[in-house]
């Protein structure tokens, strides 16, 4: 009877642990979390940020390739410090943020390339869309778990875990439909995309 | 040839201000900036971020359409006095 009761104990103990999946919020009211883009131009190179960012990543420490999860960037949020070029940016040719609003990555699959304490390096594999056009791509995530950080963020207020997530990858404007082959002289095909996003997971 | 000098007085005036302007910015050789980013670091998740402040700083478009103006009504000063001196030259006797 005893050993019963132990080896039941021993086990919910042992599927407590593998199902250790967290899920973080990326919503940020201190508008930290941000995704920065990059093109090149002849005078200087447009770059601008954009930190309407919400989303959730469910993640395990023990096991990062179950890691799922989507981000989503408000379309609006896309800040560039010229007027004009904001305008156009959000305009009907460019990203047309009316139309579409949202610019979600959506995780597939997950591979794990390095493990290094509280810190994976991975591929993700998901669906990128951005102007209404959904591609799948495949990019470079690096996921960093902190631990009972989230009450240095928040002033003591609450307690949990952090999870910071970076990528850098680049994609082509004519593949998502942004003025497919028009201004190649004035704007670059490639787009510079590096996220950096920080979830938090109360308890 | 009064209205000519006039002319030539706001092209300079134009000049004059365009470059005080850019010059106040830093000589800014990028384009014009309403939204002035400010690099920031989150302590916690070491996360780089921009805010935007509002602001002007003149660019390279700002000195182009300064600079531009005042070239077109230095020339315009310039055609205005080249045809006064014809007319001085018809008639014999100056006109403004």
């Amino acid at each position: 009877m005893k050993i019963k009761l132990i080896s039941t104990l021993l086990l919910t103990a042992l599927a407590s642990t593998a199902s250790a999946a967290t899920t973080f919020d990326f919503e940020d009211p201190k508008g930290v979390n941000n995704i920065r883009f990059d093109l090149d131009a002849p005078l200087e190179a447009i770059s601008g940020t954009g930190n309407g960012i919400s989303g959730t990543i469910t993640f395990d420490i023990e096991n990062p390739a179950a890691t799922t999860g989507r981000i989503v960037l408000q379309t609006a949020s896309l800040m560039v410090p010229n007027p004009s070029m904001r305008e156009h940016l959000h305009g009907s040719n460019w990203l047309n943020a009316e139309a579409n609003p949202e610019i979600v990555f959506e995780a597939v699959t997950v591979e794990v390339k390095a493990h290094n304490d509280n810190r994976i390096d991975t591929h993700v594999t998901g669906n990128l869309t951005l102007n209404g056009v959904s591609r799948e791509i495949t990019v470079p995530v690096s996921f960093t778990h902190l631990p009972d950080r989230l009450a240095d963020r928040t002033g003591g207020r609450m307690q949990g875990d952090l999870l910071v997530v970076r990528s850098q990858f680049t994609v082509n404007r004519s593949d998502y439909n942004i003025r497919k082959g028009q201004n190649l002289d004035t704007v670059a095909e490639t787009i510079e995309l590096s996220m950096a996003v920080a979830g938090a997971a109360p308890r | 040839m009064r209205a000519a000098n006039a002319i030539a007085l706001v092209a300079a005036l134009i000049l004059a201000v365009t470059l005080t302007v850019w010059s106040s910015g830093g000589f800014h050789r990028g384009w014009t900036q309403t939204q002035i980013p400010t690099p920031q670091v989150d302590p916690i998740t070491e996360i780089a971020f921009v805010t935007y402040e509002q602001g002007f700083v003149a660019g390279m478009d700002f000195l182009l359409l300064g600079a531009g103006i005042a070239t077109a009504l230095f020339a315009s000063s310039i055609i205005v006095t080249m045809r006064s001196r014809r007319k001085v030259c018809r008639d014999g006797m100056p006109r403004d």
